[in-house]
């Protein structure tokens, strides 16, 4: 089918061939020299996260603000879009992919090569699609720097900036995928998702910059916070002032979050081992066994990624259809408290009302549990709304979280050639066979075909609940449970390649086992 | 164990399929030194702009 009928993506064949790309490594790159890489650009993102846009005004609203965790950078920064191009990008191709509405084989080299040359060409035109809305309305050019250059002027150089920043972050990922460890979209991820919660747990600045400590403004992360209060509430105010509350559940960042953020972890790290293991024998070599495990998150924490990234897009278009001055005067959609309603006069981007308002994610028990069990004190959290609405909206999240994990994850498996035939393929060409069944992959897929659907199933939908779980909980830092359940399966990888990198500068032997070093 | 990772050739990061090893040889490759010196100019002239020629 492939073979007589070319994808028409080959038509950009000729520019794919001129990309730039950056140079890939001749030889084998040693163990140090990829943790070099690694941690340069690493800092060097850090630093850039930290140099703000130039010449824009200082009140600026961010349009991911509830979305930091998957998107990394950070707001107002050269590096605002964050790797939101670079997934965005990825996630379209492997969705059109995966519906067949692009047609490659990507079992073929050939059509592999397509697929990565048009996937970049993709990031590039999201950089463009993303950095453009942004100057309208969202990160306002400085009234001075208008002044100087005109407001053409003004919003084509903010623009030019967060397109160059993109781009950097883009070579940056290529750069740590080709000659680091890992790749830098989990880089940045884990980078920006640790600081959140290491700032959230340790900070000892006040919750309002700028002003001095005081009862009513605490210092802002978790510990020196407790202490503080604990500290300098009267007793009094800690039994009958609803100071117990204010230290355990009061905040973001008040003990029970950091309770959760560690439980997530701990959860994370148990479900990402739990695996069945298939006995597997060698053909040939009789002695040699070995095992072929299906773990239990079998699609990875992938289906939640792209769930999150849906609501974020979702909530984004919300956002413009509401707030952007062109958008918001279509008929029908446009201001349409239905779709999302939103207060940024008051400088947030979450929305306060309608669809968006039930999709969106909840930060923390003091926004859902405690509005419906005392309406009075934490009214505030319902942006008017009843308390029957609120636990609508939660079961709705829910819902969302779960059954779009289990959906992508059954996608994700189609798409990545993991479902019970290829793997049975696999498992054949290399040779391997489950002692007491006969030599053949169709009964391979048979046995497979016994657990790799469940397995998908109950995967996708632990993923999806955890997340959802953890973000009902809350987490220091408002580094969100998607993030800190990402991060925690990142750096399981990362160690894991870690140890596969010594050991394969211990044993040379083994590099051409791993398929690594002949490049 | 490492046997049956064979036929899998794909980077997969963070959710995303990349297939870095299938790349096409351009004739514009990019060293990750100009990789690393450009990012590193562009935070350095923006960081002394915003200093020097604050609004």
């Amino acid at each position: 089918m492939a073979e007589e009928r070319k994808s028409l993506l080959y038509a950009f064949k000729p520019i794919i061939e001129r990309w730039p790309a950056v140079a890939k490594p001749e030889g084998h790159v040693h163990f140090r020299t990829k943790i070099f890489w690694t941690l340069l650009c690493l800092g060097l993102y850090f630093l850039l996260t930290n140099v703000m846009l130039y010449g824009v005004s200082g009140q600026t609203l961010d349009m991911f603000a509830g979305f930091r965790a998957i998107l990394a950078g950070a707001s107002g920064s050269v590096v605002h879009l964050g790797i939101g191009p670079i997934v965005t990008a990825s996630i379209i191709m492997q969705l059109f992919t995966g519906a067949k509405i692009i047609n490659l084989d990507l079992t073929k080299s050939e059509d592999k090569a397509i697929y990565q040359g048009f996937q970049k060409i993709l990031v590039l035109v999201m950089i463009v699609v993303e950095a453009v809305p942004q100057v309208y309305g969202y990160l306002r050019p400085d009234a001075a720097f208008v002044a100087a250059v005109g407001d053409g002027g003004a919003k084509t150089l903010i623009i030019l900036q967060l397109i160059i920043g993109a781009l950097i972050v883009f070579l940056m990922d290529e750069t740590i995928s080709k000659w680091g460890i890992g790749s830098g979209i989990s880089m940045f991820i884990a980078a920006g998702v640790s600081q959140a919660v290491v700032t959230g747990t340790l900070s000892w600045l006040p919750e309002k910059a700028g002003t001095a400590l005081s009862i009513a403004n605490p210092p802002a992360g978790c510990v020196p916070r407790s202490i503080y209060l604990w500290d300098n509430m009267s007793l009094s105010q800690i039994v009958h002032g609803g100071g117990f509350e204010r230290i355990f559940i009061g905040s973001q960042n008040a003990i029970l979050p950091l309770l959760g953020t560690i439980a997530i972890f701990m959860f994370v790290v148990y479900f990402e081992s739990a695996r069945i293991e298939l006995p597997l024998a060698h053909t040939k070599a009789r002695g040699a066994r070995g095992r072929y495990p299906i773990r239990l998150i079998y699609a990875s924490n992938i289906p939640v990624i792209l769930v999150a990234t849906l609501l974020a897009n979702v909530n984004m278009f919300a956002l413009l259809l509401y707030t952007n001055p062109a958008l918001s005067k279509i008929p029908g959609i446009g201001k349409a408290w239905w779709i999302g309603a939103y207060d940024t006069a008051a400088g947030s981007t979450t929305p306060i009302a309608g669809g968006a308002w039930y999709l969106s994610t909840p930060s923390g028990v003091q926004s859902w549990l405690l509005p419906l069990i005392s309406p009075e004190r934490y009214g505030a959290y319902l942006t008017d709304h009843a308390p029957w609405q609120m636990a609508i909206r939660i079961f709705i999240y829910l819902a969302v979280m779960i059954g779009g994990s289990i959906m992508f994850a059954k996608f994700w498996i189609e798409t990545t050639n993991m479902g019970p035939e290829d793997v049975a393929k696999q498992i054949q060409s290399s040779g391997m066979q489950i002692p007491g069944f006969r030599r053949d992959p169709r009964v391979l897929k048979k046995i497979l075909s016994r657990y790799i659907p469940v397995v998908t199933v109950i995967g996708g939908a632990t993923v999806g609940a955890l997340a959802a779980l953890a973000d009902l909980i809350g987490t220091v830092g408002n580094a969100s449970g998607t993030g800190v359940l990402l991060t925690v399966g990142i750096i399981i990888r990362l160690y894991e390649q870690i140890a596969k990198e010594q050991a394969m500068e211990m044993h040379p032997v083994l590099r051409g086992f791993f398929g690594a070093g002949e490049a | 164990m490492a046997k049956q990772k064979k036929g899998e050739g794909f980077h997969s990061s963070a959710g995303l399929i990349r297939y870095f090893d299938a790349e096409e040889k351009t004739s514009l490759r990019i060293s990750p030194k100009a990789v690393v010196i450009v990012s590193a100019l562009v935070a350095v002239v923006l960081l002394v702009l915003g200093y020097a020629l604050k609004f």
